[in-house]
């Protein structure tokens, strides 16, 4: 363990998250200028192929990084450093297809796809698929797939955001104060009371959704892009520094290893605490009655235990026992309940942490420990299951990652990537072949630099910062604070906070905008309004856009459990739905419009239904997995034989539409 | 070439006679082609080396879990390598194999030269 790194603890709380927050309201206010820059650019043409499609002219950097960020989302930055830190070195396989997925998400499609979009001017893919199977219909069914799955999707990037920015904010006297008055401000709304449990979040979210909604509404797929590029260069940059810091902080990548090899996993328990007599006294009350102790120094009001606080009892043999809080606990005075109160906790076996934490000096006492018994967890008890397969889990007696789970993640990686329409947007926004060349090899590059240093980072982070099973999607920022505060440059953390930030909305902003393109050019331009001037169709998007992401502000007050549940749902599910419509669209000439619908139907009703009777099920964002593979492979498989019988079994597709798409003149001899 | 389904391109019936595969589909359809292949072989490679090394472990033998770099030896073998294998495949693919097409539709390039043919003119 590095002895200089655990040296420092002089700094200052206060001033250190003050210089965070500049630099990040900077990186926020260069977010809104290039949305005001977009703005102005716009004016000179064509509103809907600007505002969707960049004019099709995007470069090298530009196509690259806007393709890797708009991949890069709150699942790369937080659900998945928190699950590396929850399960261990098996997460290196579990993302190990993104070696390839630049390879077969732009090579596999992106020439070919370019190509027919210009042929049929498409601005979205619905148009793409409308277009080429010559059926409006066909578009809209594709229309509503995408924003039934991007909706979800965009409630959990909003919660992405929202846990970030309330990390960095943690001790900020003014977000304190603002969320208190948040927390009295909602409890006198009925609808709005559950979310008094975490004011603080909802302040966040609403600050985030602004910056957001404002950037992407006012300037369109060309401030989405120019903030990629920002915003991918932020997410490199904060990786490749974090990365030499935290190896340096925890000893070496061998020494985290061998601590992470000698680690238990941690359980679920339920402890009776009771606040001390003793010193009563000295514990502020929540209802501000401190300095109304009784006679006897027992406070008049209630106390609250933060949640994530540490505690420690000490057994009969005078070993240590180590415990952390999973959610927040109100105390009453010891006179009225003498026996205490059950509080959610894990315990931590890992007894060395305890030189890493700070244990909550609060006078009061464990009882009773009683274990939650998992009957279908991996790996308790055990030495070792951090370095090896399947990797702990607390959920599935076969691991976190049995193996035909991780056939079932390389191949969905790699595909969804390539089926996700916000993925495919981009494929058309292009300029020519050697562009996609280039950025092929570029976005290579890009992922080898944060997707493996992202495993290696955050595995350290188990020695580091132990105990955040609590709340494992927090990690990511927390070790942003970590980091810059152990070389004492409290200021970076705002940068390597604003990474996650800015995949969160880098992702955030591609799904916006899909969302209103379906709505205003595939649903109101193509059936309701076909005539519509160029100023309604301007102030339908802007409205759309707006409108929008509220919707999903107030759908994410109550936020969803570990992001990246919802994330892998949502993105398989557009990609089971799309990829091999698409696919087949603009490679097979026989391919017809009954064999694509129906496809897209079985693919799409396939993977809904697996996910729901495992919600039935499980009561959790889980899935059937049939013979233990993902959904995926079961829709993808599905969607495939469906698309080439049905096609086979019906009549070919006009002849015009195959010389359109797939024939040239031949040059004259 | 053959159609892709299975009938000769000379015995297909376009509505204009001098019709052939647009070379750009032809060539997009050889690459992907060849990215599905890299694929598997990459994903083979990958999957059955993981297993193999980093499966099964039993508690007993966790200690002597061998580390290469400071990472277990099937993260390095399985991930780590292969990782850099796909970086080297990725500079041969982009810059040796991929070919470099006209993507704009026929009109379009028409018109495009017309204006450049314009602006020639112009400048004399």
């Amino acid at each position: 363990m590095s002895d200089a790194f655990f040296a420092q603890n002089g700094f200052s709380v206060l001033s250190a998250s003050n210089s965070a927050i500049f630099v990040f309201v900077v990186y926020i206010a260069l977010v809104l200028l290039l949305a005001f820059a977009s703005n102005r650019l716009r004016r000179s043409k064509s509103f809907l192929t600007e505002y969707f499609l960049g004019s099709r002219s995007l470069g090298v950097w530009a196509f690259a990084l806007t393709f890797a960020a708009t991949s890069a989302s709150g699942g790369s930055f937080v659900g998945f450093p928190s699950l590396a830190y929850t399960h261990g070195w098996i997460v290196a396989l579990w993302i190990g297809s993104y070696m390839i997925v630049p390879l077969v998400s732009m090579g596999f499609l992106a020439k070919r796809l370019n190509h027919v979009a210009r042929k049929s001017n498409a601005i979205t893919i619905p148009d793409v698929l409308r277009d080429r199977f010559n059926s409006p219909l066909f578009g809209l069914l594709s229309t509503m797939m995408i924003i039934f799955f991007l909706s979800f999707n965009l409630i959990a990037q909003f919660k992405s955001g929202s846990v970030i920015l309330q990390t960095l904010l943690a001790d900020v006297p003014l977000f304190q104060s603002t969320s208190n008055w948040v927390a009295g401000t909602l409890g006198q709304v009925a609808v709005l009371r559950s979310a008094v449990n975490d004011p603080g979040y909802v302040v966040c979210l609403l600050v985030f959704a602004l910056v957001v909604i404002v950037y992407t509404t006012y300037g369109g797929f060309r401030a989405v892009v120019w903030t990629d590029v920002l915003q991918g260069v932020v997410m490199v940059g904060g990786v490749m520094f974090m990365l030499p810091i935290t190896l340096w902080a925890v000893g070496g990548l061998s020494q985290a290893s061998r601590e992470m090899a000698a680690m238990v996993p941690p359980r679920d328990v339920t402890l009776w605490v009771t606040a001390d007599k003793s010193t009563a006294a000295k514990l502020p009350a929540d209802d501000g009655s401190a300095d109304e102790a009784t006679a006897d120094g027992i406070p008049a009001g209630p106390i609250t235990i933060p949640k994530n606080s540490w505690l420690t009892k000490t057994n009969g043999e005078g070993s240590l026992r180590l415990f952390r809080l999973k959610s927040r606990a109100e105390l009453p005075p010891h006179k009225d309940v003498p026996d205490g109160v059950a509080v959610d906790a894990i315990e931590v076996f890992d007894v060395d942490a305890i030189k890493r934490i700070r244990i909550a000096d609060l006078p009061l006492t464990i009882g009773k420990v009683v274990e939650v018994k998992e009957t279908e967890s991996y790996g308790e008890g055990q030495q070792g299951v951090y370095l090896t397969g399947p990797g702990p889990s607390q959920s599935r007696t076969a691991g976190f990652l049995p193996i035909s789970l991780a056939i079932s993640f390389f191949f969905m990686w790699t595909f969804s990537g390539a089926g996700q329409p916000s993925n495919m947007v981009r494929l058309m926004a292009f300029r020519d072949s050697r562009t996609l060349r280039r950025a092929i090899f570029t976005v290579s590059i890009y992922y080898s630099l944060i997707y493996f240093p992202m495993v290696i980072i955050f595995c350290c982070a188990r020695v580091l910062l132990p105990g955040w099973e609590t709340e494992p999607d927090r990690i990511m920022p927390e070790m942003a604070r970590l980091v810059s505060w152990s070389i004492n440059q409290p200021w970076l953390a705002g940068i390597l906070v604003a990474a996650p930030f800015a995949a969160v909305m880098s992702t955030m902003d591609s799904f916006l905008l899909m969302i209103s393109s379906a709505i205003v050019r595939d649903i109101y331009q193509r059936w309701v309004n076909p005539d519509a001037k160029e100023r309604t169709i301007k102030r339908m998007t802007y409205l759309s856009t707006c409108v929008i992401g509220t919707v999903a502000v107030f759908a994410a007050l109550n936020p969803p459990q570990l992001l990246q549940d919802i994330i892998v749902f949502t993105g398989s599910g557009l990609s089971v739905t799309f990829l091999v419509p698409v696919a087949l669209s603009i490679y097979w000439p026989r391919f017809n419009l009954k064999g694509a619908a129906s496809s897209m139907l079985a693919g799409f009703t396939t993977h809904t239904s697996l996910y729901a009777v495992g919600f039935w099920r499980f009561h959790k964002m889980t899935a059937i997995e049939p013979l233990g593979f993902h959904p995926f492979i079961a829709g993808l498989l599905i969607a495939l034989l469906v698309a080439v019988s049905v096609t086979l079994l019906t009549k070919r597709p006009p002849q015009h539409l195959v010389e359109k798409y797939f024939m040239a003149e031949a040059p004259q001899s | 070439m053959p159609a892709p389904d299975g009938r000769d391109s000379l015995t297909a019936t376009p509505s204009k006679h001098n019709l052939r595969w647009d070379p750009v589909f032809v060539h997009a359809r050889r690459e992907a082609a060849v990215i599905v292949a890299l694929f598997l072989l990459f994903f083979s490679y990958s999957i059955l080396t993981c297993f193999f090394l980093g499966y099964g472990h039993t508690a007993e033998d966790s200690s002597s879990i061998r580390l290469i770099w400071g990472m277990p030896a099937w993260v390095f073998f399985g991930i780590f390598l292969p990782w850099c294998g796909v970086d080297l495949v990725a500079v041969w693919f982009c810059f040796f194999f991929m070919q470099d097409d006209n993507l704009n539709p026929p009109e379009e390039d028409g018109h495009a030269k017309k204006l450049e043919q314009s602006a020639k003119e112009t400048s004399g």
